[in-house]
């Protein structure tokens, strides 16, 4: 070995004597460390374990004190310990009232909390926010919300300890809240406006049925909220005329953030939408935006009619021919329609704002026109006739039909009043008025005219009579026999002359006579009449049937009947006559016939025997007036007259008079 | 006891005075005959109250004053009113008879077309008016 090699292993065992001394030393060193550690170690814990002592007792002195109600319950649910909170949340009397937990809890919830804290007991944890409808030994039946932890001894729970706060108002007010949230949304729901509430981003918080209901959205109301608004934009824009400025309008709107309100729009099925945008912001800060549509067709189509309504009417005032004008209560005139100024002559400017009763109604009539004016103050409707002065001063006869104007209060603010210009009317009235006057004097005179001429042609023939009767009786012995006859003719012709103006003035007072009607008994009249009538005796007059009364003149209808009847017996050629007066009753009219077996009368007599001065036969008892004056007697019945004749066989005459 | 009676006759036709005249003559009456031709004369005679006559014959058709109006004055007058006065007449016309009886006559006489009528008629109505007791003026 080498003395290298031997130095080489002294100095390496060297060097490793005095590693294992260093190493000792540090161990040394360490152990010592290690002790006191240990020393400061256990120091530390008794320290710590005092710590939590007196932090377990103030815990404790916590609990007692807290607000919040504090109990510590054993597995079964008997109170252990509870603070004063808790005595007066569970309506016990004192700290040291006894109480099983468990007794409260209303039934329905029993199992419930009894598994809660089964579980906790069994495993571990704790139970927090337990909701639980307690009745507390004074009967108060509240909500209480529980968080509890177990206490274990040994690793075995032995009881639990937690807070029971009572949540009773809260809970109430929760569901207050959630009800009238509720309460909003049915609302909106059922809003008859349209809503789309939208978010900063344009996704959609809300739209109502109304909404997808307006512009036939598919889907349901809450399966858009939350989507993307553009969509359904882009969907309902179809629904509108001008799609494209729906779009443009809506963007507008939003890039804005102002309010635009009563946007009118039109969709392809003609109705009518008014549009608001409302943006939404809280605190200075964009939020979201409102969109709310109100459907104003039916309205707007009202309004429409209305307006028609209103645009007829006020053409037919305008162009109606009657003259309207309307006052305020102090008579000014508020309104005229163009009759009225071409009936006054009038411009407008003229008579707006002027008392129309000042100028227009005649001196004569404005008294007519107060009165009517006071009466339409008093709630009255009236019509009238008032003689107007036109602007040319001409006077006019208005027919005026007033009525009172209301406003909405039921006050009366005025009148209207329709004039009608019946100046033509009135003058052909006043015409027919004075023609019948006339016609009337005309009559009368004729009347008069008629007895003078009879008087007057009657006097030279008495006088004639009068004279010729004293040449007879003066020339008794002296004149022939020829003579004698001559002058019996001449008394003769004079017999028939005084007839004829008998009859003619007769026939002319027909009608124009004072005649009264009364209840006439044709029957006694009749009867009566056969017993004065001059008949010979071998002609038989006979009433079939019994003869009505009806209502006439009586002195004409026995003149009536006494020329038929007399006519009839007249002309009898058979050696025995027969005369037959019946009658049958014929809706308003009797209808009565004379039937004679005389001459006849031949057909193409019949219609010209009514006419005046035409006898048939020449005869010196007959004039030909008798039949027209039968005729007149009739007309003046109401009634007609004809015949039925056969030549050598006899004549029917029948005519009929009105029952009343 | 019929007495004599003196009678107006108002009348303008002069053959009808005549015949008046004729009548009573025929007929031997004594009563007076005072004749007027129209009314206005027959006015004239009667201012003389002195001598007013018992009754009055009236014609109605006059020239002047007619029959109608000259009655009137009559019945307006105090004195003359208690006069009878029968109209004689051709006029049978309702509205003449009916405002002579309004005004007040004693009778309405219509003249007959046939002289001896007419005598008969004249004969009943003075006969009538000789028997009445008249007021006495």
């Amino acid at each position: 070995m080498s003395q290298d090699k031997i130095d080489i292993l002294q100095r390496a065992l060297n060097r490793e004597k005095a590693a294992r001394k260093q190493a000792e030393a540090i161990l040394e060193q360490k152990s010592a460390e290690l002790y006191e550690s240990n020393q400061k170690l256990a120091e530390a814990y008794t320290s710590l374990e005092s710590t939590f002592a007196k932090t377990d007792s103030q815990l404790q002195g916590v609990f007692e004190h807290i607000v919040d109600a504090y109990v510590v319950a054993d597995v079964e649910g008997n109170i252990i310990k509870m603070n004063a909170a808790a005595v007066t949340l569970l309506g016990l009397k004192s700290v040291k009232d006894s109480c099983n937990l468990m007794d409260l809890v209303r039934p329905d919830q029993y199992i419930d909390v009894f598994n809660a804290f089964n579980v906790v007991y069994r495993e571990g944890g704790s139970v927090s926010d337990l909701v639980v409808n307690i009745t507390t030994k004074d009967h108060r039946k509240i909500i209480v919300q529980i968080n509890a932890s177990v206490i274990y001894d040994n690793g075995v729970p032995i009881a639990s300890h937690g807070i029971v706060r009572d949540i009773t108002q809260s809970k109430n007010e929760k569901e207050k809240l959630i009800e009238s949230e509720e309460r909003l949304a049915a609302l909106i729901q059922n809003l008859e406006e349209g809503v789309l509430l939208e978010d900063e981003n344009r996704k959609i918080i809300l739209v109502n049925n109304k909404f997808c209901e307006f512009f036939n959205v598919k889907k349901q109301p809450n399966e858009l909220v939350g989507k993307d608004c553009l969509p359904v934009i882009e969907e309902i824009k179809h629904s509108f005329k001008d799609s494209q400025k729906f779009i443009t309008d809506i963007t507008a709107a939003f890039n804005s953030k102002k309010p635009v309100l009563n946007e009118d729009l039109e969709t392809i099925d003609d109705r009518i939408f008014e549009r608001d945008y409302i943006p939404i912001f809280r605190d200075g800060v964009y939020k979201g935006h409102l969109w709310k549509y109100k459907d104003f067709t039916i309205r707007r189509q009202y309004r429409k009619s209305l307006e028609a309504e209103k645009f007829k009417y006020s053409s037919i005032i305008s162009n109606m021919n009657l003259g309207l004008l309307e006052v305020d209560v102090n008579d000014r005139i508020v309104m005229a329609n163009k009759s009225f100024y071409d009936m006054t002559g009038y411009a407008e400017d003229e008579i707006i704002g002027k008392v129309g009763k000042d100028f227009l109604p005649s001196d004569e009539d404005k008294e007519i026109v107060n009165e009517q004016n006071r009466n339409r103050k008093k709630g009255k409707t009236d019509s009238y006739e008032v003689r107007i002065k036109n602007k040319a001063g001409e006077l006019r006869h208005w027919l005026v039909s007033g009525a009172p104007n209301y406003n909405l209060k039921g006050e009366v603010v005025g009148s209207i009043g329709i004039n009608f210009d019946i100046t033509d009317i009135k003058s052909l009235q006043l015409q027919k008025e004075n023609l019948l006057k006339k016609l009337e004097k005309s009559n009368d005179e004729l009347y008069e005219y008629a007895h003078v001429v009879s008087h007057d042609l009657k006097s030279p023939l008495r006088s004639i009579n009068a004279l010729v009767s004293w040449l007879k009786e003066d020339n008794k012995d002296k004149l022939d026999a020829v003579s004698l006859q001559n002058i019996a003719h001449i008394e003769t012709t004079l017999e028939k002359m005084e007839q004829l103006i008998t009859d003619v003035l007769e026939y002319s007072s027909i009608g124009s006579e004072d005649s009264e009607k009364e209840e006439v008994n044709v029957h006694t009249l009749v009867t009566d009449l056969i017993g004065i009538l001059h008949k010979p005796s071998h002609v038989n007059v006979t009433v079939l049937n019994t003869l009505p009364s009806l209502n006439g003149n009586r002195v004409k209808l026995q003149q009536l009947f006494q020329n038929l009847m007399s006519n009839a017996i007249k002309f009898i050629d058979k050696e025995a006559g027969l005369v037959e007066i019946d009658v049958q009753a014929k809706g308003d009219f009797y209808q009565f016939s004379v039937k004679d077996n005389g001459i006849g009368i031949d057909k193409k007599f019949h219609d010209k025997i009514f006419k005046i001065f035409l006898s048939l036969n020449k005869r010196k008892d007959s004039t030909g007036i008798g039949l027209s004056i039968v005729k007149k007697i009739v007309e003046m019945h109401e009634g007609e007259i004809w015949l039925e004749s056969e030549p050598t066989k006899g004549t029917t005459f029948y005519f009929t008079l009105k029952k009343t | 006891m019929s007495k004599v009676l003196n009678v107006l006759v108002i009348e303008d036709d002069v053959i009808e005075v005549m015949k008046l005249n004729r009548a009573i003559s025929s007929l031997q009456l004594k009563h007076n005959i005072i004749e007027a031709n129209n009314g206005e004369e027959a006015l004239n005679i009667l201012q003389n109250k002195g001598e007013l006559p018992d009754i009055i014959l009236l014609d109605l058709n006059m020239p002047k004053l007619n029959g109608i109006e000259f009655l009137t004055i009559l019945k307006n007058d105090d004195v003359l009113r208690y006069i009878p006065t029968i109209i004689l007449t051709t006029s049978s016309n309702q509205r003449d008879l009916l405002e002579c009886y309004k005004i007040g006559i004693a009778g309405y006489v219509i003249k007959p077309l046939k002289y001896e009528e007419y005598v008969s008629k004249i004969e009943r109505v003075l006969g009538y008016w000789s028997i009445n007791e008249l007021k006495q003026i």
